[in-house]
């Protein structure tokens, strides 16, 4: 019985905080949560495969990244200094991430990070703050059959187009 | 198997003392998003805390982490949408995601959580592990849920119903 935001009502019944009841009955399930936590530990991967834990950000001097389930988000809270101290702008930026895409179509490098959408920019009155959202470190999706794998190439195309343009 | 780990502990009236302030007291301070929060991680923190160091199983390094950045803090590191409310991690792994909203925004809670979800369990992270845990909450309604390695959202009392 899985549930969406649309099918929430053919979830189980909630817990009323108000009653003493509810709130004994939440105490329950989460001794029941915490006795499968314990049981699912030996089924993870190994630590030291795993880099960092996902919705966790990792403050990398004036850039912030959070990995998510399909990827990361990479932030720059300040665009004007780190460009000062790292020499680098956002075309230049933008077209490294063009150059891995472009990598990314030819086969040649698929393991490379590349965007998942175009990069964000807000201006505001003192700052500039760069987002990027990017597929996962190291991944890469084999795909099923011959008319994936053209969708996928068309799609990067069309990215790496606009970008161009 | 679990069972035969079973034995009676004297917790010094530790387990009394903060089941009676979390039923008596611990659920009374809900209404703001950030209020919440807070009460349930309280909730959560100390029953987690008990049960590591009284219970049969243990969760070593086991911590819920809040998101302070939205918090009413002004860094904006963040985008919108970034990271939930509360995480549980334990093993470098997130194995809890919780996302709370203001009064009467239950559903709104359980959307975001289900885009919290949606990429699914990446094998990279959890390996075998088919589900990770959650919960939903707006003043007066907690669910509980399951986020399966394919990104669905689901409750979880059939798993808790089959424990032994």
């Amino acid at each position: 019985m899985f549930v969406n935001s649309s099918q929430v009502l053919r979830a189980s019944a909630t817990f009323d905080l108000r009653f003493t009841q509810g709130v004994l009955d939440a105490m329950c399930t989460v001794l029941g949560m915490y006795r499968l936590i314990e049981l699912m530990l030996p089924l993870l991967p190994p630590a030291e495969n795993r880099t960092q834990p996902m919705y966790v950000p990792i403050v990398r001097g004036l850039s912030t990244v959070t990995l998510k389930p399909w990827g990361a988000i990479k932030r720059i809270a300040n665009f004007q200094t780190f460009s000062i101290e790292n020499y680098v702008t956002q075309e230049g930026l933008k077209l490294s991430y063009q150059v891995a895409a472009e990598a990314a179509i030819g086969n040649l490098l698929p393991f490379l990070v590349t965007l998942k959408e175009e990069p964000e920019v807000i201006l505001s009155r003192h700052r500039t703050c760069f987002t990027v959202s990017t597929t996962p470190l190291g991944y890469f999706s084999r795909p099923r059959d011959e008319q994936v794998r053209l969708t996928e190439i068309l799609r990067r195309r069309i990215l790496v187009t606009s970008w161009q343009s | 198997m679990h069972l035969a780990k079973l034995k009676p502990v004297n917790t010094g009236g530790e387990l009394v003392d903060i089941m009676g302030s979390i039923l008596l007291s611990g659920v009374t301070n809900l209404g703001s998003e950030q209020s919440t929060t807070v009460t349930l991680s309280y909730m959560l923190q100390s029953l987690f805390r008990v049960l590591n160091k009284y219970g049969a199983v243990n969760l070593p390094g086991f911590r819920f982490l809040g998101n302070r950045s939205e918090a009413g803090t002004s860094t904006k590191t963040l985008p919108p949408l970034a990271r939930p409310d509360l995480t549980g991690i334990i093993s470098s792994a997130t194995v809890y995601i919780a996302e709370d909203k203001i009064h009467d925004k239950f559903m709104d809670a359980v959307k975001d959580l289900s885009e919290y979800a949606s990429g699914g369990l990446s094998v990279h992270h959890y390996g075998d592990v088919k589900y990770v845990f959650g919960h939903a909450a707006s003043e007066p309604e907690l669910q509980f849920f399951i986020i399966t390695h394919d990104g669905k959202v689901g409750c979880c009392f059939e798993l808790i119903a089959c424990l032994p």
